[in-house]
């Protein structure tokens, strides 16, 4: 029998409405539960289609926050799990190069996910500050994650991106495409 | 050596896949969609962009399989044994998979036996033997009447159908033009003047005479638009009062009389000896003037407003109306051979699918004096015909040919299928590329009668 899926089985393919449904709905939990021990392993997905932070101590050093090596784990340390587990399940492989906070250091690069997807990706980079104070409060991670949440639903109920306006438009919007096509100026044959 | 894999069987046929044809795959992540990178391909019939539906991958703790989904739309929805999945599902054997606007569905099964041996994705096509056999048959009997159908279908317009439509082919000329005054049903005529311009009409098989609007209308034929510092000592007379004319409309509209400028034309068949065949009035053609342009130039003083064919920013449909046509009684005493056929919007689509491209031109090039053998040019389109989406071309069909002044109106012939048909009429000349012509698509003639029926009361 199969046992249910975490959020570590969508890695390298969860989708920006994916990312910011679980951040909101995790952040949301961790504000509730205080629990300060996160990682992709302990997010199940409920068959209502919600994200559900397992209660656990289970440590994944991956996903660990710099400090916790030194025996320290507060909520900056959860917003830094959580910044490292949005970005495993974006980008399929673990930040710091597989190490997580053991592998990061005061001057270590900040990754950048994606550049299509802007908000997203400069909040786990904000999350994933080295020095716990500069990190966004955990409320701050929740307020942003639910409002961008909302407008990736709103997006989704627009729909798909329509097929590109081809030969089979008669748009004027058209026009550079026109342009190009019928760039001859034309004389009367009289 | 046994090794788990797993299989994928489609249960129905679609346009890309048998009933019964099945991948088979380990290790490597499989994708799932629309889209030319994915390994299993499915239909995309909506209007939106091709995507990837899911990728099946192998699970990490080694234990089987799982599908995910990648796209969040409700248009891109996947279900498991008809259960839609949010992000991931485990995979079990048996499980069926299906997507949204779709009617394939995939049957997932594991196996560990020694049939699955590269470690690649594999495909493998259904072949039953009674019916490779029964395709077979077929296949030989289509072939033997196939070449023979071949031969007839791809042999390029022939000298006959050039004779027979020749006889439908005559020099339009315009004799005189008047300028009117029309208020309520009395005409008076302001003035008038006489006319020398030729140019080529053609009977069809619906009795329709078609030309090209400049050649009953020559005021139209100057083809630079009439700018600020334009006066009206360098304009031809004919010029100038049709200019009057749109002014006096536009200015004093309601009430007062509508001015009007007519052609009167001959239309005449030009061997052995020239004779007139029939008189026709410019304003007895119907004409789409929907594109026409209307711009104001000059001061208070000296208004000018120029009604043309002039292409308007963006050049979407340019020059599209720049076709006349008009309905003849006894239509038959004039083309025995019964006329030349029209293409319509559906033959029009299968030339522009089939990349159709060798044409035939007739008309008349100007000679001096006397009769006239109807010429023709051959020539190719220089352009794949595009199409708006109600499946009228979208614009004027881009042509080379020896063409000449006076094969004005002329019809474009091609041949699709066993068929000939007219698909253009000679319209304009590029500025500025040598051997380069446009001619307008005759399906605007149906597009014009669709329009005609809608507006009956």
């Amino acid at each position: 029998m199969n046992g249910k899926p975490t959020s570590a089985d969508l890695a390298g393919y969860a989708n920006e409405y994916t990312a910011w449904k679980l951040l909101k709905e995790v952040s949301g939990r961790i504000i509730e539960s205080k629990q300060l021990v996160v990682n992709p392993f302990l997010i199940e997905m409920s068959d209502d289609g919600r994200f559900v932070l397992k209660p656990s101590e289970a440590q994944e050093a991956g996903f660990d926050a710099p400090e916790v090596k030194d025996g320290g784990r507060f909520e900056a340390s959860a917003v830094w799990s959580l910044g490292a587990t949005i970005f495993y399940i974006v980008m399929g492989r673990q930040v710091m190069n597989g190490k997580g906070g053991i592998g990061q250091s005061e001057t270590s690069k900040l990754p950048y996910m994606r550049s299509e997807w802007p908000a997203l990706s400069e909040l786990v980079q904000q999350c994933l500050q080295f020095i716990p104070d500069r990190r966004p409060a955990l409320k701050n991670v929740y307020d942003v994650a639910a409002k961008q949440y909302n407008r990736c639903v709103n997006d989704i109920k627009r729909g798909p991106k329509l097929k590109s306006v081809s030969s089979m438009s008669n748009s004027t919007a058209n026009n550079q495409q026109d342009m190009a096509f019928w760039p001859e100026a034309m004389q009367n044959i009289h | 050596m046994t090794r788990k894999y797993y299989s994928l069987r489609f249960e129905r046929d679609d346009t890309l896949h048998r009933h019964g044809d099945q991948m088979l795959n380990a290790d490597n992540p499989l994708r799932i969609g629309q889209t030319a990178s994915c390994d299993i391909r499915v239909d995309n019939p909506s209007q939106f962009e091709d995507a990837i539906l899911a990728i099946i991958e192998k699970r990490s703790d080694d234990n089987g399989w799982k599908l995910i989904r990648t796209s969040p739309y409700k248009e891109h929805e996947v279900r498991v044994n008809g259960t839609p999945i949010d992000y991931v599902h485990f995979l079990n054997n048996g499980d069926r998979i299906a997507f949204e606007g779709q009617r394939q569905e995939l049957q997932f099964n594991i196996h560990e036996d020694d049939q699955y041996k590269t470690g690649g994705i594999v495909h493998i096509h259904t072949a039953r033997s009674t019916r490779i056999l029964l395709a077979w048959l077929i296949v030989l009997t289509l072939g033997i009447s196939g070449v023979v159908f071949y031969k007839g279908y791809t042999r390029p317009i022939t000298l006959q159908m050039v004779e027979q439509a020749k006889s439908s082919v005559f020099q339009i000329r315009v004799d005189s033009i008047q300028l009117l005054s029309i208020h309520d049903n009395d005409t008076f005529t302001l003035s008038s003047c006489p006319m020398n311009v030729t140019g080529t009409a053609f009977l069809t098989s619906d009795s329709l005479l078609v030309t090209a609007r400049h050649c009953i209308e020559p005021w139209l034929n100057i083809s630079d638009t009439i700018r600020l510092d334009t006066t009206s000592s360098t304009l031809p007379l004919y010029v100038k009062w049709a200019l009057q004319a749109v002014t006096n409309n536009v200015v004093n509209e309601g009430g007062h009389a509508r001015w009007e400028m007519v052609s009167y034309c001959s239309v005449m068949q030009m061997t052995p000896e020239p004779r007139l065949l029939f008189s026709v009035k410019s304003s007895q053609f119907i004409i789409d003037k929907s594109r026409d342009l209307i711009s104001e130039h000059g001061d208070f003083n000296h208004q000018y407003f120029w009604r043309s064919l002039s292409a308007r920013p963006p050049r979407v449909n340019m020059m599209l109306g720049d076709i006349a046509y008009l309905p003849i009684a006894s239509a038959a005493s004039y083309h025995p051979t019964g006329g030349i056929h029209l293409a319509s919007k559906k033959v029009m689509r299968k030339i522009a699918r089939d990349n159709n491209n060798q044409i035939v031109v007739l008309g008349f090039p100007k000679v001096e004096v006397g009769a006239q053998e109807v010429e023709r040019t051959e020539g190719v389109l220089k352009r794949t015909i595009r199409m708006t989406p109600d499946g009228y071309p979208k614009y004027v069909l881009s042509h080379n040919g020896n063409l000449s002044p006076g094969y004005s109106g002329g019809p474009v012939l091609i041949k699709q299928g066993f068929h000939w048909y007219v698909i253009g009429v000679i319209s304009v000349t590029d500025k500025y590329e040598k051997d380069h012509f446009y001619s307008v698509p005759v399906t605007e003639i149906e597009r014009m009668e669709e329009k005609l029926k809608r507006q009956k009361p």
